[in-house]
């Protein structure tokens, strides 16, 4: 009798039959969803070789050299000499508009380890047209093969002044001659090449870099660049010319440089943006480290192109300066 | 009846809500098929009586606000219960609550919440009588006893799934950087993660921050950063509630695919003004509140005291400061009638001239306003409108070299929301309501003083609801809704269905479920590092909303009398997620739809709660098993057979496991401690398995190192562990008012949690170097409450 009042004191207490269900299918649904986590496979892989691509072709210049080389790992010491490939056999084609071959250029090793030219140096990249590039190799498996439409070449039209005064109200304009598109827009990289570097003649911006930070050194910015900047940032003209007012953070030193405007394709613009995006920045959190674009079948690198047309003046200090 | 109960200069404004209000009415009835439309619109009154007419004439209701004694500020989610009939619920966002269809009797009515000391009073009812009872309870100074719960109807505190509550006494307690924070005590609670030390980003349920909605007063803020990510913008002296929807949330909510952060500030005090002074180290606050001849006022002004220490250090910039200002007024028009206005307003502004020739300058901030007429209408019918105002900038200006860079954001969003509550009887609870207005995102960008880029995105927004929560018994509720969602920038609609149930076996435990279709029309452009340059952007042609499926399944259980145990799992989809496209270098030119990259993500996991709500030692232990995957095309590739597909990738705020132990003790009458503890998975990272070098283009001096990866995100940091410490010793400031001193370390033992790797490619071969998060800080605060 007191065996059943204490049974029937405590059943009350006792999960119901329904309530033991659902902790069953809560038991159940946990074990689901670790089991689930143990089956998502996605653990750090382990290093693979990959074969590198790096050749930029110049509209109405010779064909490009073709660079071939192979990724080394994260912890080896890397030099170009040291990836560098043999044995490959190099093969660029001039393509028709419908894709099929027009001219086929055969390339040899050059002297250096790893780098290719044109059996043929008379050929002049032609400008709105696409070539392609296909690699094979003696003594690996990959294929690669790649292409690029060259840029319209372009020109600076206008007379760029002997001298320029740097920061003066008067900036240096340069007006782009009218072109055809290969690509949704147009795609530009200003660089200025200064032609006697010297570390007194830093503008001061790029002095105070050389003085405060330890990694910086005078020969980065003998040759400076901008970052690839679409078309649709600049007013085109009327007679579709483009005028660049061209900014004064691009002059590192002053004294005489050359300016160079360089209309590139879509190529060598995504591995340029995607290579800053992969040294940090941008909407990426710290740490998360995307792979470059690339638009290389069987590989990685570039096959780009650009057309460029240089100027030339001299950048005089203000007064006081 | 309306008319006079409201000045007459008020009456346009009065008109053009009650419009609304019957729209809504009207909307309610058709869907319900329930005949209350026109008794509701004619009852306005409080000295009448429709419940007792609609519930044949017998039955009586009892109704009001809950507010604390000592301020008069009404109490959000508090219990209220007839113990005799075990008919319990809890008060809604403006503190108010209604027991209908009672029948006559005399009866115990009971009201408890955490913090306060229970309330008990004995009532008779009429048949048909609607009685009014606004109970005020007293708050316990100190935590000592245990909480005496003496029925079920008692616990009918909202305990919703996904749904949890944070005391803002806590968030004062609780050892924090530079100054108490909101976001940082949320960042406790299972399913919330931070992303670092310095970023107080809400990831919740594998949601990025901009898949929360955070409502201040019922008003959207964009951007609630001070310090560039450092802490929220939201300051506790004026904070009166806070709780979060993790996930699942009701119809009533809507415009994100994750979860919602409603935040409400204080009325002020109703009874006595009072103030409080607080100085700390690096961020100094002051408040007042009090009554006045209509109502009540709060305003509580924070400001960064930062520059004395910036003077000691080499490099630091010119001008580095926030300040925030918040604000409200409240206007009692009657017994039934309450309008109130609120404002925020808040600003970083930095200025640093890093080298010769090279400046930066920064400033951004929100402001938000909102006016409220809350109105009870009837016993059974409750009804909000608000008019809300929000606007967010940032303008950054860099000077480099002679060359200027400028940016110009802007966000203005103005908006007016109606609900309806109507409770006609024990059984349900139907809500509706409605959400229109207008958005303007306006980007600028300026380069050498030339524009780069000027666009505006003028949006028109809309979104109504219709929710029923149905008691069949006390053991089961349901409660089911739909939220319609238009969009003008793309013309897009969407209709979301909700729902989730409740059973109550046992008096202690609470099963649940709910599943839910989000969606969103906005995006944010962030970085976790830096949230001084946020930008949103909205959908449009070809730019689809996101949207996700939400399911959960929890327990909630009470083991003990004051204590809580807890457990939920989830799992929800993001479909058509829209970013902006981190390889787009250059928008300019680009149409918009190219801007973005489109993917999708999924999540799931487990929450275990565990929480000792009174006594000497109080606390929390939240344990969250979580596992997060996004996939966007050509992210994440594997090279070199598909460089174009993307692979489902866990981002870096991914964390298997994480916990945190948050507790207070009381030593005694003045001294207090409070610690808190979290453990944590090391976050994702991407370990560079190979390397290659651009050496031949055509410009730049130096060549172009590149890293090959394989799989993105797949190696772990260490794991994060820190302990905070703080002591509190409370006292008087020469009678003039309570004092308090509050000792803080930051990381007692100096913990070195790594941020990220950095790697340095000057060296050959390149070399790792840590990037650490917060090391040990000390910190002093002295606040006067007079």
């Amino acid at each position: 009798m007191m065996l059943n009042a204490l049974i029937t004191d405590h059943v009350n207490l006792l999960p119901s039959a329904g309530v033991r269900r659902i902790g069953g299918l809560f038991v159940t649904l946990i074990f689901f969803l670790l089991l689930n986590t143990a089956c998502e496979n996605y653990a750090q892989d382990s290093y693979e070789e990959l074969v590198v691509l790096e050749a930029y072709a110049t509209a109405n210049r010779p064909l490009p050299e073709v660079r071939l080389s192979k990724t080394l790992p994260t912890g080896q010491e890397y030099s170009f000499e040291e990836a560098a490939l043999d044995e490959a056999n190099v093969e660029v084609v001039l393509l028709e508009e419908d894709g099929a071959e027009e001219v086929v250029f055969d390339y040899r090793s050059s002297e250096v380890k790893g780098v290719y030219v044109a059996e043929d140096p008379t050929h002049r990249v032609l400008p709105r047209r696409t070539y392609r590039i296909t690699i094979n190799f003696d003594n690996r498996p990959e294929i690669l093969r790649a292409e690029t439409t060259i840029p319209d070449a372009i020109e600076i039209l206008n007379e760029v002044p002997d001298t320029v005064i740097y920061q003066s109200p008067e900036q240096m304009e340069l007006v782009i001659s009218a072109f055809e598109q290969t690509q949704k827009q147009s795609i530009f990289v200003f660089n200025t090449v200064a032609s006697e570097p010297e570390e007194e003649d830093l503008t001061p911006f790029y002095k105070n870099l050389v003085e405060e930070e330890d990694d910086t050194e005078v020969e980065d910015f003998y040759n400076t660049e901008t970052t690839p900047v679409n078309e649709g940032n600049f007013d085109v003209n009327d007679d579709g010319t483009i005028t660049v007012q061209f900014p004064w953070i691009g002059v590192a030193f002053f004294g005489d440089n050359r300016v160079v405007a360089n209309s590139i394709d879509e190529n060598l613009s995504d591995l340029i943006s995607s290579q800053e995006v992969q040294l940090g920045g941008g909407t990426l959190s710290p740490g998360e480290i995307p792979n470059l674009r690339y638009y290389v079948e069987g590989g990685i690198g570039i096959f780009g192109s650009f057309a460029s047309d240089t100027v030339q003046t001299f950048f005089k200090r203000p007064g006081g300066m | 009846m309306l008319a006079t109960m409201i000045s007459k200069e008020k009456s346009s404004d009065i008109s053009v809500a009650s419009g609304v209000l019957f729209l809504l009415m009207l909307l309610s009835y058709t869907a319900s098929g329930r005949g209350w439309t026109a008794h509701a619109a004619t009852e306005t009154s409080a000295d009448k009586s429709p419940g007792a007419e609609e519930t044949a004439g017998i039955n009586a209701s009892v109704n009001g606000f809950i507010t604390d004694r000592e301020s008069g500020e009404t109490l959000l989610a508090a219990n209220v219960a007839l113990l005799e009939i075990n008919r319990g619920t809890s008060t809604n966002n403006s503190g108010y609550y209604t027991i209908t269809n009672i029948p006559p009797g005399t009866y115990t009515l009971v009201a408890t919440y955490i913090g306060y000391q229970r309330y008990e009073q004995e009532i008779t009812l009429e048949e048909g009588e609607n009685r009014r009872i606004d109970i005020a309870l007293e708050p316990k100074s100190l935590q000592l006893d245990e909480l005496v719960v003496q029925s079920q109807a008692e616990e009918e505190e909202q305990k919703d799934i996904g749904r949890a509550q944070i005391s803002t006494q806590l968030i004062k307690e609780l050892p924090a950087v530079l100054t108490p924070d909101v976001f940082r005590s949320v960042q406790l609670l299972p399913g919330v993660k931070a992303a670092s030390d310095f970023s107080s980003g809400l990831y919740i349920r594998g949601g990025s921050p901009d898949q929360t909605l955070i409502l201040l007063d019922e008003t959207t803020v964009y951007n609630p950063s001070h310090f560039f990510g450092l802490f929220s913008t939201f300051n506790p002296d004026a904070v009166k509630d806070v709780q979060l929807y993790k996930g699942g949330y009701p119809a009533e909510y809507g415009g994100r695919i994750g979860s919602v952060l409603t935040i409400y500030n204080k009325d002020g005090n109703r009874n006595e003004t009072e103030g409080t002074a607080s100085i700390g180290m690096l961020a100094s606050r002051a408040s007042i509140e009090g009554p006045y001849k209509y109502g009540s006022y709060m305003l509580a002004v924070r400001r960064s005291t930062i520059e004395p220490v910036l003077g000691f250090i080499e490099d630091a910039p010119e001008t580095f400061y926030f300040y925030d200002i918040n604000g409200k007024i409240n206007f009692d028009i009657s017994e039934n009638d309450r309008l109130s206005l609120a404002f925020y307003s808040g600003t970083d502004v930095i200025s640093w001239p890093i080298f010769e020739d090279a400046v930066i300058d920064l400033n951004y901030g929100n402001q938000t306003v909102s006016a409220q007429w809350r109105k009870i209408i009837s016993d059974k019918l409750f009804s909000t409108v608000t008019a809300t105002g929000s606007r967010y900038f940032n303008e950054p200006q860099f000077q480099f070299g002679g060359t200027s860079f400028e940016s110009e954001n802007n966000v203005r969003d103005g908006s007016l929301k109606a609900d309806l509550e109507y409770i006609p009887n024990e059984y349900h609870t139907i809500s509706v309501g409605f959400w229109g207005g207008a958005m303007t995102l306006r980007l600028q960008e300026l380069f050498d003083g030339e524009y780069a880029f000027d666009r505006e995105l003028d949006s028109r927004y809309a979104s109504a609801y219709l929710q029923e929560q149905w008691k069949p018994s006390d053991r089961w509720m349901a409660t089911g809704g739909l939220r319609l969602n238009a969009f003008s920038k793309g013309s897009y609609l969407r209709l979301a269905p909700r729902l989730s149930i409740e059973h109550r076996p046992t008096e202690n435990i609470r099963l649940q479920t709910a599943y839910g279709r989000y969606n969103q029309f906005l995006t944010l452009m962030t970085n976790e590092a830096f949230s001084g340059f946020d930008t949103w952007l909205t959908t449009a042609e070809n730019v689809p909303p996101s949207y996700g499926d939400q399911f959960s399944l929890g327990i909630k259980t009470i083991p003990f009398s004051g204590y809580g145990f807890d457990v939920e799992v989830y799992y929800r989809t993001m479909r058509d997620l829209f970013e902006l496209d981190p390889f787009v270098g250059d928008n300019a030119g680009l149409d918009y739809a190219e801007q973005f990259r489109f993917g999708k993500g999924y999540a799931y996991g487990m929450e275990v709660f565990l929480e000792k709500q009174v006594g000497r030692l109080s606390g929390f232990v939240g344990y969250t098993f979580g596992v997060t995957r996004r996939k966007f095309p050509g992210f994440n590739v594997d090279l070199p057979d598909e460089p174009r597909r993307g692979r489902f990738y866990p981002p870096k705020y991914d964390r298997t496991h994480d916990m945190n132990i948050v507790a207070n003790y009381r030593l005694s009458q003045r001294w207090s401690v409070s610690a808190v503890f979290n453990y944590s998975t090391g976050q994702a990272y991407t370990d560079p398995q190979g390397r290659t070098q651009f050496s031949n283009l055509p410009w730049g001096s130096s060549d172009r190192d590149a890293f090959v990866i394989g799989n993105m995100n797949s190696s772990r940091l260490p794991p994060y562990h820190r302990m905070d410490l703080s002591f509190s010793r409370s006292g008087r400031f020469f009678n003039l008012g309570d004092a308090e001193w509050q000792f803080q370390l930051i990381n007692l033992y100096n913990r070195s949690n790594i941020w990220f790797y950095n790697y340095d490619f000057d060296e050959n071969p390149v070399e790792r170097e840590d990037v650490s998060m917060l090391p040990i800080l000390p910190a002093i605060s002295y606040t006067v409450q007079f």
